[in-house]
């Protein structure tokens, strides 16, 4: 992509005025997205991102500039723009770029690039199919394909030079069900850190069932209860609870400037003794995973709980300077147009032992969330919030009627220590997670747990 | 002469050449700073370049698109082609085109304010910085500033299609965000406050600093409320969040596709107590105010809801078409990467006649909501159900009782529309989402279901 000569140059040029620490990233990423609407393809773009960022340290102070200029020009003039920010006197430094060699666990059996735009298309033509085959209320169909091969170079001013290329896809069904003059919608999608081979085994077909029935139950539920309440969320996106109750608050990105609520916490209880919680970057091809992570750090499993006691945050460069804590390999942005900060990768609770039938043991009146929407936090004061996709009533110990409409709401803190009990059965599920890096894919994942005491926001 | 016309030429030849005869392409240069102040001293400094071009085709009744962040001439030659072959995967559609030349004269706007564009950086640093210290001394509960941003973009954006629409124009914008943490032993409770100009020397830190530092205070010893049915107090920013997401009902697309509970109530009252909603492309001193869509159609001002009568959607040329109507010019396209669809410009709810205080009085007790949090998870445009995190005050009789967290406020968004009991005279204005700004006054709405204890 670019010569280490120039890296070389474009690095020397950012020390130029006594800057501690400068870091090249250099990103070239070709993308293809489809989308099905009414029947057909609606719309399908392609496109090339290429530019690089340029990322400094004075101390503790970060400048970043961005450039679509990668020439030799281009990027020297934009690391002396970064440069005059701020200066620092500081001796020469002698900058020895030596590239290592990554070896990646994630590997591609079909590259994307090697399969037509027809045949991409053909996933979205059969999850459309089976959807509205699936139940005469089923009313419109919007289902999503896309794909891209991402070319990331990195050289820092410590001598590291790291390449790697991710190739990410992902398909995304939605339906909606018009029942009555109102309409209610269902979604399912999936998608990793692989080639085509992920569409394998009917996936288009699973997932327009799931989004269809999900849609039908919906439009013939009624509205959820309100009030403080035991919930039982279900596996795989119910992680969404844990990523946004705690995640964000572990990432040094907060806990570095103290407005974290877990900044503090190091080493204390900070959840049930049932809750172990991981943040794992390395399990070969999933969603959240990458070889290195975005500064040319090796992503790690990083263990964030273990039985309820804090034991790590997740840490990126600048996080660790601040800290003094080692780099978890938890830097991540979504593009060259971001400076790194610490993100999630693949974030989820671990098994336990429970089953859902001791689970729904004593609950007279209950949630149980089957699946769940997105949500957000303040990491200041731990609030947060998420949506309940799919719910039902828990009546005296049984599920019973399925209930739409209701939102989750508390604060971290609480609940994490509110987790009674852990099941048995862990999935993972795909989601896109924003914060001031830009969006990043990330996996939440959860067996499923229950939560003593909620509260849940319904319109009864 | 407009800028980057070697680049227009090179994409307008590229489609000669290949035998595409309806183009649109769609660039845009843009360049912004962001200032992050901790302990005095900036945290983070980000200055972005970006630009980028994207290209729509025309092919056998469908549209293809492709961008390309790369100007040389092969990049952009085969941008075009990867446009004109995929736009076969589409099926045609008599309804899609290129709009004509409109021959409206383009409004003239003043949108880039020079003094903004040279304001040294020094200033831009010293009031971030004093925003940070303002905020901390605003009261003594306040233990810290979560962030405190000064933040600026510039930007060009050119449309040109074959239908000899080509049009520019530039603008800039600034704005400012404090955050603040106060704290009263082991409660913590934030509250931020920002403001949004083009002129630098309207931008008070210290004023920004008391409204944020006041918010999070206010909060503190902040209890559950009893779960009901409560009249609510609708404030501007609450009633914002609510317009960002649910202004999708009125996007004829979204109608079209089956996606919207406005679909067939054209000329019918959605509201019976006559609100009366606007999106105005062309407001004076609106955040997002642009003389020509994403198409290079003519801004203009719209009503969609008048008195309560629902009258227009938001239309782009192919929406336009498919309904037998002219374009309202709004097309939207998420930055030069993106697809046109349709999106608000300047939308906001008209102001009634009673001071927010007055409204308040008139009903013995009600729960304002200051904020609303997660929305986009618990708010669903197309069944039109929302439930969200809130935060705000019980009052009685106007007066405030204690604060309010950790609720969450359901209803239906069309139904709430209905049952707005009264209008505030205090319309005020957000920062902008995109290529979106959401205003609204103070509303009373007579009953939304509260989830607490």
């Amino acid at each position: 992509m670019v010569d280490l000569e120039i890296l070389k140059k474009a690095l020397d040029a950012a020390l130029s005025n006594g800057a501690s620490f400068a870091e090249i990233f250099v990103e070239d990423k070709v993308i293809n997205s489809l989308t099905y609407l009414d029947g057909g393809l609606e719309k399908s773009i392609c496109g090339r991102d290429h530019g690089a960022g340029i990322r400094l340290f004075y101390g503790n102070r970060c400048i970043f500039a961005c450039t679509n200029d990668t020439s030799e020009n281009g990027l020297v003039k934009t690391a002396l723009t970064a440069a005059k920010a701020y200066r620092e006197s500081r001796g020469d430094v002698n900058i020895n770029l030596v590239e290592t060699k990554l070896n990646s666990p994630h590997k591609i059996l079909i590259p994307v690039t090697a399969v037509c735009l027809k045949d991409k298309m053909d996933l979205l033509r059969r999850a459309d199919k089976k959807a509205r085959e699936y139940d005469p209320i089923i009313t419109q169909v919007e289902a999503g394909y896309h794909d891209s091969v991402q070319n990331i170079l990195i050289a820092n001013s410590e001598g590291l030079v790291v390449r790697d290329t991710r190739t990410r896809t992902r398909l995304g069904v939605a339906a909606i069900a018009t029942f009555r003059g109102e309409k209610q919608t269902g979604s399912e999608r999936h998608g990793a850190l692989k080639g085509f081979e992920l569409y394998e085994k009917n996936v288009p077909e699973r997932l327009a069932e799931e989004a269809a029935r999900e849609a039908v139950v919906m439009s013939k539920a009624e509205y959820a209860p309100s009030g403080e309440m035991p919930c039982i969320i279900e596996n795989a996106f119910g992680g969404v609870i844990f990523h946004e109750a705690c995640g964000h608050s572990l990432e040094t990105t907060s806990v570095a400037k103290g407005t974290s609520v877990f900044a503090n916490k190091m080493g204390e209880k900070i959840a049930s003794d049932c809750v172990t919680a991981i943040d794992d970057g390395t399990t070969p091809n999933e969603w959240g995973s990458t070889a290195t992570d975005d500064e040319g750090a090796p992503t790690q499993k990083t263990v964030l709980i273990e039985d309820g006691i804090l034991k790590s945050f997740m840490v990126d460069k600048l996080g660790g300077l601040k800290l003094g804590l080692p780099s978890t390999g938890s830097g991540r942005r979504e593009s060259y147009h971001f400076a790194p900060t610490s993100r999630m990768r693949n974030t989820y609770i671990a098994p336990g032992k429970a089953t859902l039938e001791k689970m729904l043991e004593g609950i007279e009146l209950g949630l149980y969330a089957k699946k769940m929407g997105g949500g957000s936090v303040n990491p200041g004061t731990g609030d947060f919030n998420f949506g309940v996709s799919e719910g039902y009533l828990i009546e005296k110990g049984k599920i019973t009627r399925p209930v739409r409409g209701a939102a989750l709401v508390g604060s971290g803190q609480e609940v994490l220590l509110r987790i009674e009990m852990v099941g048995n059965n862990l999935a993972f599920a795909t989601g896109m997670c924003g914060s001031i890096s830009g969006s990043v894919p990330t996996n939440v994942g959860q067996p499923a747990i229950k939560i003593s005491k909620i509260t849940v926001g319904g319109r009864k | 002469m407009k800028p980057y016309d070697e680049v227009f030429g090179a994409v307008f030849d590229a489609a000669k050449k290949i035998g595409a005869k309806d183009v649109e392409a769609n660039l845009e240069d843009g360049a912004s700073l962001g200032i992050r102040i901790f302990k005095q001293d900036f945290e983070s400094f980000d200055l972005h370049n970006t630009r980028g071009i994207g290209v729509r085709v025309l092919n056998e009744g469908s549209f293809g698109y492709a961008f390309s962040e790369s100007f040389e001439t092969e990049a952009l030659e085969e941008m075009v082609r990867l446009a004109f072959d995929n736009a076969r995967l589409s099926p045609p559609n008599e309804v899609n085109a290129l709009p004509a030349l409109d021959k409206t004269p383009e409004p003239k706007m003043n949108l880039f304010n020079e003094e903004l564009d040279k304001t040294p950086v020094e200033k831009k640093i010293e009031l971030a910085k004093r925003l940070e210290k303002a905020a901390l001394e605003a009261d003594p509960l306040i233990d810290k500033v979560s962030w405190a941003t000064y933040g600026d973009g510039s930007g060009l954006t050119r449309v040109a299609n074959t239908n000899g629409v080509d049009r520019a124009y530039r603008s800039n914008l600034a704005y400012a965000v404090v955050g603040a943490l106060a704290k009263k032993e082991n409660d913590v409770k934030s509250g931020f406050d920002f403001k949004v100009t083009r002129n630098f020397r309207e931008i008070n830190p210290d004023s920004i600093a008391r409204t944020a530092a006041k918010r999070a205070v206010d909060m503190l010893g902040a209890q559950v409320p009893a779960s009901g049915s409560y009249p609510v107090i609708l404030t501007t920013r609450a009633m914002i969040s609510l317009l960002s997401v649910f202004s999708a009902v009125f996007s004829a697309k979204n109608v079209q596709m089956g996606k919207s509970l406005l679909a067939g109530k054209l000329g019918q009252t959605i509201c019976k107590t006559g609100v009366t909603i606007v999106d105005d492309a062309l407001l004076p001193n609106g955040y997002v105010t642009r003389p020509f869509d994403a198409e290079g159609v003519i801004s203009r001002r719209l009503e969609l809801l008048t008195n309560g009568v629902l009258n227009s959607y938001l239309h782009n040329t192919i929406s336009a078409r498919k309904d037998g109507v002219a374009s309202t010019g709004h097309a939207a396209r998420g930055g030069f990467k993106g697809s046109v669809e349709i999106a608000p410009s300047n939308f906001y709810i008209v102001s009634g006649k009673m001071k927010p205080e007055d409204l308040e009085k008139s009903v013995p007790e009600a729960i304002r909501i200051e904020e609303l949090q997660g929305l986009h998870a618990g708010c669903n445009p197309i069944s039109g159900d929302f439930s969200s995190a809130a935060s705000g005050f019980l009052l009685k009789n106007g007066e405030v009782a204690h604060p309010l967290n950790n609720f969450t406020v359901s209803g239906n968004f069309l139904k709430m529309l209905d049952s707005v009991d009264g209008v505030a005279n205090n319309l005020e204005f957000l920062s902008p989402s995109g290529s979106s700004c959401f205003g609204s006054p103070t509303l009373l709405v007579s009953g939304l279901s509260i989830a607490g204890k």
